[in-house]
């Protein structure tokens, strides 16, 4: 439980380390339908950036679920993934918060500034595209997805939990049964002095649920550290 | 059409994925036993537990762990939810009651290790005692991870999850909306003050049943919380709707919680109820409001619907109160209540 490994990314040809700004993003679009591992047995760590040097790049939305075509029909052919690229530092991740959502609790929601697409112009085709993305993200949306709206932050390193995790959340089954598997994981939590929260996973649940229990603990956590 | 594409019907429990090596894991189907499409299974209850299979969705496993033939097990749509129970080295297979069965003496093994897995089992079974097995995990949590983690979990998981199961029986499939995934997550809150756990439940979640949330109380009770639960979910009712904004706007009265307090105390061997009795009990009997549940200004560790029912006992000279009309006698420790004090319970229908 030493660090997170970066991994080769087949989009920007490297390796990286995938986090979200502020949110559990991480799921695919349809919650109740195909789903994977990540979907079903989902854990989340709250990263505190502050001494983890420069992002390698920072993106308003996951790139991930664009290349994939999981924003759809609604993505402007005429404008490059690279074209949306904010600078890589986390001063333009925070301005861009205040831009398109005025708040942190906003952008945490996923509630973009009502008419914002109002004050640009026709040709100001990047903000016009990544406003119709990040509509996916709101409460109201008819296929909510979060990570439309979720910034991207990548770093090209491994990231080490000492000093850096505020929290870590997962299921309840790994604090368990610590004679054998759980026993490094359960010593590994008391050795590095961790933060953590569990959550009571069941098998019956959509993954749907899952996104709501990791939701609400990182809000909560956040709220506590009047992040929020 | 793709063998993906094909409906799904029936098929083969053919294995599951797991969290860890104990405990539930996730069930895989399959259209054969050895199958290269693979689907998880949707509950018919959006809770889950005793539910039916209610269909099948493609599942990408990324470390199957294949059933041996004699386990698979064909099943439906319609059919009972099936779990897979994992315990030193074997995979336990069938309904939570029959994994339950099939555990037999190993569940004392369980209970000591893993309580948490046991008790999520058990969960999926009435039948099962869930109950005395969430005391279990109380106490293995406390000598594991200290009483802080034990009360958080008492709190954030259990507690919580009780409400929470019951919320999304209420909202049936609005529970999938946007609107009330959100509210799930910010419009029920647990908190506690002391010795005494409230439940705030505010609109849009739904107001919740009386059964609901007597076994939240009888949760709390088993761990000797107090608990109280401002159940101001949306009523659709006009009738009730008034008498709750009245309740929102105003504590509950001294002569509601009068009358709580001899219920309490009716409940009890011989009609007797300590102070600390009535103060953790008083609440199943009561739809308290958010001002019943304000920190006590002068009383740490209470709240104010709580200093109300001490009130009850200690100004035991006032006129109007339940010694003067004959209806409870005070014992040293508290009340016991009398003839006359039952007769007015049946005169008010209770």
């Amino acid at each position: 439980m030493g660090q997170i490994e970066a991994r080769p990314c087949s989009v920007f040809k490297r390796d990286l380390v995938y986090l979200f700004l502020g949110r559990p993003a991480y799921r695919l679009p349809n919650g109740d339908a195909k789903s994977d591992q990540i979907n079903r047995f989902p854990c989340a760590f709250v990263i505190r950036p502050d001494n983890l040097g420069s992002p390698f790049h920072v993106y308003p939305f996951d790139t991930g679920a664009g290349v994939s075509g999981c924003y759809g029909d609604i993505v402007d052919p005429h404008v490059y993934l690279e074209d949306y690229e904010l600078d890589p530092e986390l001063r333009a991740a925070q301005k861009h918060i205040a831009w398109a959502f005025g708040g942190n609790r906003q952008y945490y929601q996923g509630d973009l500034i009502p008419g914002l697409a109002k004050g640009l112009h026709a040709w100001q085709s990047v903000g016009l595209g990544y406003l119709t993305i990040a509509g996916l993200a709101a409460t109201g949306s008819n296929r909510p997805d979060k990570r439309a709206s979720a910034i991207e932050i990548a770093y090209a390193k491994h990231l080490p939990l000492k000093g850096h995790v505020r929290l870590a959340i997962f299921p309840q089954q790994l604090i368990e049964d610590d004679r054998g598997k759980n026993s490094e994981f359960v010593a590994d939590l008391r050795k590095h002095g961790l933060l953590w929260e569990t959550y009571d996973w069941r098998a019956y649940e959509a993954p749907d649920f899952f996104v709501d229990e990791l939701t609400r603990i990182v809000g909560n956590s956040l709220e506590g550290a009047y992040l929020l | 059409m793709s063998a993906a594409e094909e409906p799904t019907e029936r098929l083969d429990l053919v294995g599951y994925e797991k969290i860890t090596e104990h405990g539930l894991g996730l069930p895989v189907f399959g259209r054969s036993p050895r199958p290269n499409v693979f689907y998880t299974a949707r509950c018919s209850d959006p809770v889950g537990a005793g539910g039916l299979i209610a269909g099948f969705d493609l599942y990408e496993p990324d470390g199957l762990v294949g059933l041996p033939l004699d386990q698979v097990r064909e099943t439906g749509i319609g059919e009972p939810w099936l779990d897979v129970f994992l315990w030193e080295g074997a995979a336990y297979v069938g309904t939570a009651a029959e994994i339950w069965h099939a555990l037999g003496e190993a569940r004392t093994s369980i209970a000591e290790h893993a309580p948490l897995s046991l008790l999520a089992l058990a969960e999926g079974d009435a039948s099962l005692p869930a109950s005395q097995l969430s005391g279990v995990a109380f106490s293995w949590l406390t000598e594991r991870y200290g009483k802080q983690r034990a009360l958080k979990w008492c709190r954030d998981t259990h507690l919580r999850g009780i409400l929470l199961k019951a919320l999304r029986r209420e909202l049936g499939n609005s529970v999938h909306k946007a609107e009330m995934r959100l509210a799930l997550q910010e419009k029920l809150s647990i908190q506690q003050h002391g010795n005494t756990i409230t439940a705030n439940i505010m609109p849009p979640l739904p107001f919740l049943p009386e059964v609901d949330v007597r076994e939240f109380h009888a949760a709390a009770s088993s761990f000797g919380l107090a608990s109280a639960c401002a159940n101001d979910g949306s009523d659709t009712s006009s009738g009730s709707r008034k008498e709750k904004e009245r309740s929102l706007a105003n504590r509950t009265t001294e002569d509601a919680m009068r009358v709580a307090a001899l219920r309490v105390a009716a409940s009890k061997p011989e009609g007797k109820a300590t102070t600390t009795e009535l103060k953790h009990e008083v609440s199943q009997y009561l739809v308290l409001t958010p001002r019943d549940m304000a920190p006590s200004k002068t009383r740490p560790n209470e709240v104010m619907y709580q200093q109300i029912v001490g009130n009850i006992v200690s100004h035991r000279k006032s006129r109007n109160n339940i010694f003067a009309r004959g209806w409870a006698i005070y014992t040293g420790r508290g009340i016991q209540i009398t003839d006359a004090g039952r007769e007015y319970l049946r005169a008010l229908g209770l």
